[in-house]
């Protein structure tokens, strides 16, 4: 184990915690019976869709290391984030 | 081969420079004829057919004898035109497999699968165009019978994917194996070739979707897989016109490389050549 | 042939502002290939739900978010397994880099398994695609998912058995790279379908 924590040491486990976290939460918010009205699950479930898209470009930036990837790569992906996250919610919201 | 004098052999091509030519001009030709495919398949199945988008598949069978008899006189001639169009295909993916080969050189096992598989779906082309016909032959008839033909060939389209994965996959296959300065294609382009196998298998699942993105009209059995396929082939001929410009560019390089002695070697044999014709 | 010493001292000799792309170039056209058609079953399927919200809803209670948070913590950690053996291999610690390889190919595995004993306790309970519309998405993605989740183990085996060689060549910590990316794919498609097939009302 020596030999692990020094590797483990790193922005990436930072960014898994955040990860497992946010995981945990939108469990939570996900399976909580406690809101009554329609319009509080739609709050809800925008805010779940949101924390999803930060997830996943904490996935691309830190575990794919898009990070330190050259501008046009990153900027992929960051596009691929927000447009696909702007489709989902929008699709969502308008329903 | 070389040693063919009568022309009557495959050598005779390596000796006669304007029969060279004129076999340069045909590779080009069948290369260029996926782009002349795409266009008049899209110009009959379009406006005339009226087949994009197709027919949907949770359709009655009447709504859809009606579809029929509609267009009768457009579905007929835009089918034939289809099947013109689709033949085309033919010359373009013998194109790929001759490529193949220089890849592979005598051992080729990619290039004849390529071939067979592309024999496949031109067939099948035909056999579905075919079967559409059948479907707008005699509008009277009863529209079950009339919606099970379309049915055969819808599925057909969607679901004959096998050999299709089968031909992107032997090309990405090739493109890896390619160790030349300037591959046909690509590291990207093999991984194109993969993604579009992958991709256009999607349309398997129509037969178990009457509705919806997964129906035969709908985005992944009908739209994804189309445009995959297009843009996917498009990007091979792009390629190809690419390496033949990069092998006329080499063949130019070397020619000019041996003018020159070729030149003299010609001029120093011409005295001893005129006395022997004289006498 | 350069061999991945090489490599590392490239990496760790390399100032923090020189940037790299992880894998070679094409397999992030086929990574980004898939993620599009990702995101366009992702809209698909929340502009068929808005046809019929409630049938959806109805339908959505039926699922156990168990399955769906436990699965997306399983491969969250995988990736962690993953993301640290390619460190571990740049660092030239490469006595455990297959074991890491093998935590994460096990954390896949346990994601089918319980996947399959979802899908499994679904069909019992005669919840089939055929049912309605909210269970054919949920096969059909799930399905598609898994799908390439498996292809992803296959990938993994690969990385495990390059993980074991005594040193690895430039072009083959190339495709090490690029198969950890194909990894945290599988991983992020998960992260965005869990919300949408088990949370989102």
């Amino acid at each position: 184990m020596s030999t692990l924590t020094p590797l483990l040491k790193n922005r990436a486990s930072i960014a898994w915690l955040f990860l497992i976290l946010a995981t945990l939460l939108s469990w939570r918010l996900g399976t909580d019976h406690g809101l009554s009205s329609d319009d509080d699950h739609r709050l809800v479930s925008s805010v779940i869709v949101l924390v999803a898209f930060v997830k996943i470009r904490l996935v691309g930036l830190y575990f794919m290391e898009l990070r330190d990837s050259p501008l046009p790569l990153r900027l992929v992906f960051e596009g691929y984030c927000l447009v696909v996250c702007a489709a989902v919610l929008g699709t969502f919201l308008a329903s | 081969m070389r040693d063919a004098t009568d022309g009557s052999t495959i050598g005779f091509w390596d000796d006669n420079p304007q029969a060279a030519l004129f076999q340069k001009r045909l590779w080009k030709a069948c290369i260029y004829c996926w782009p002349v495919c795409l266009i008049t398949f899209l110009i009959f199945f379009l406006p005339i057919a009226g087949f994009i988008p197709p027919p949907k598949e949770n359709w009655s069978a009447d709504r859809l004898a009606e579809f029929y008899s509609d267009n009768l006189t457009g579905i007929r001639i835009g089918l034939i035109g289809s099947m013109f169009a689709s033949a085309l295909m033919l010359p373009f993916f013998t194109v790929i497999s001759a490529e193949m080969k220089k890849i592979e050189g005598r051992m080729s096992l990619l290039a004849p699968i390529q071939f067979g598989a592309a024999m496949i779906l031109v067939a099948f082309f035909q056999i579905i165009a075919l079967f559409w016909l059948v479907s707008s032959l005699r509008p009277g008839r009863d529209p079950e019978v009339i919606r099970a033909f379309n049915d055969y060939g819808w599925l057909v389209w969607t679901i004959l994917i096998p050999t299709y994965s089968l031909q992107f996959i032997c090309m990405a296959v090739a493109g890896f194996m390619d160790r030349r300065p300037e591959p046909i294609w690509p590291r990207w382009a093999s991984y194109v070739n993969i993604w579009v196998a992958i991709t256009g298998a999607g349309g398997v699942l129509a037969v178990f979707f009457h509705s919806g993105p997964f129906s035969w009209n709908g985005i992944m059995g009908y739209w994804i897989p189309v445009i995959a396929f297009a843009a996917g082939m498009s990007m091979t001929a792009v390629l190809l016109l690419r390496r033949m410009r990069y092998e006329e560019g080499l063949e130019a390089a070397t020619a000019e490389e041996s003018a020159t002695p070729a030149v003299a070697r010609r001029s120093s044999a011409a005295p001893t050549q005129v006395p022997a014709g004289a006498s | 042939m350069s061999t991945i010493t090489r490599a590392a001292d490239e990496k760790v000799g390399r100032p923090k502002t020189e940037q790299h792309v992880p894998g070679e170039v094409g397999t992030w056209v086929f990574i980004f290939g898939d993620m599009t058609i990702f995101a366009i079953l992702f809209v698909t399927y929340l502009y068929y739900r808005a046809d019929d919200p409630k049938l959806f809803d109805a339908s959505q209670k039926h699922l156990d978010q168990t399955y769906g948070a436990v699965n997306t913590l399983l491969l969250l950690l995988s990736s962690l397994l993953v993301a640290t053996a390619v460190r571990a291999v740049r660092a030239r610690k490469v006595q455990i880099v297959p074991w890491l390889i093998a935590g994460a190919f096990s954390c896949g595995l346990a994601f089918s398994g319980l996947k399959i004993a979802e899908w499994h306790e679904k069909v019992s309970h005669g919840l089939k695609p055929a049912t309605n519309d909210f269970y054919m998405y949920y096969f059909v993605l799930t399905g598609l998912h898994w799908f390439h989740l498996i292809i992803g183990l296959f990938v993994l085996s690969f990385l495990f058995y390059l993980a074991r060689k005594p040193e690895m060549s430039k072009r083959q910590f190339g495709f090490f790279e690029g198969g950890a990316c194909f990894w945290h794919m599988v991983d992020l498609l998960w992260i965005v379908l869990f919300p949408l097939l088990y949370l989102v009302k």
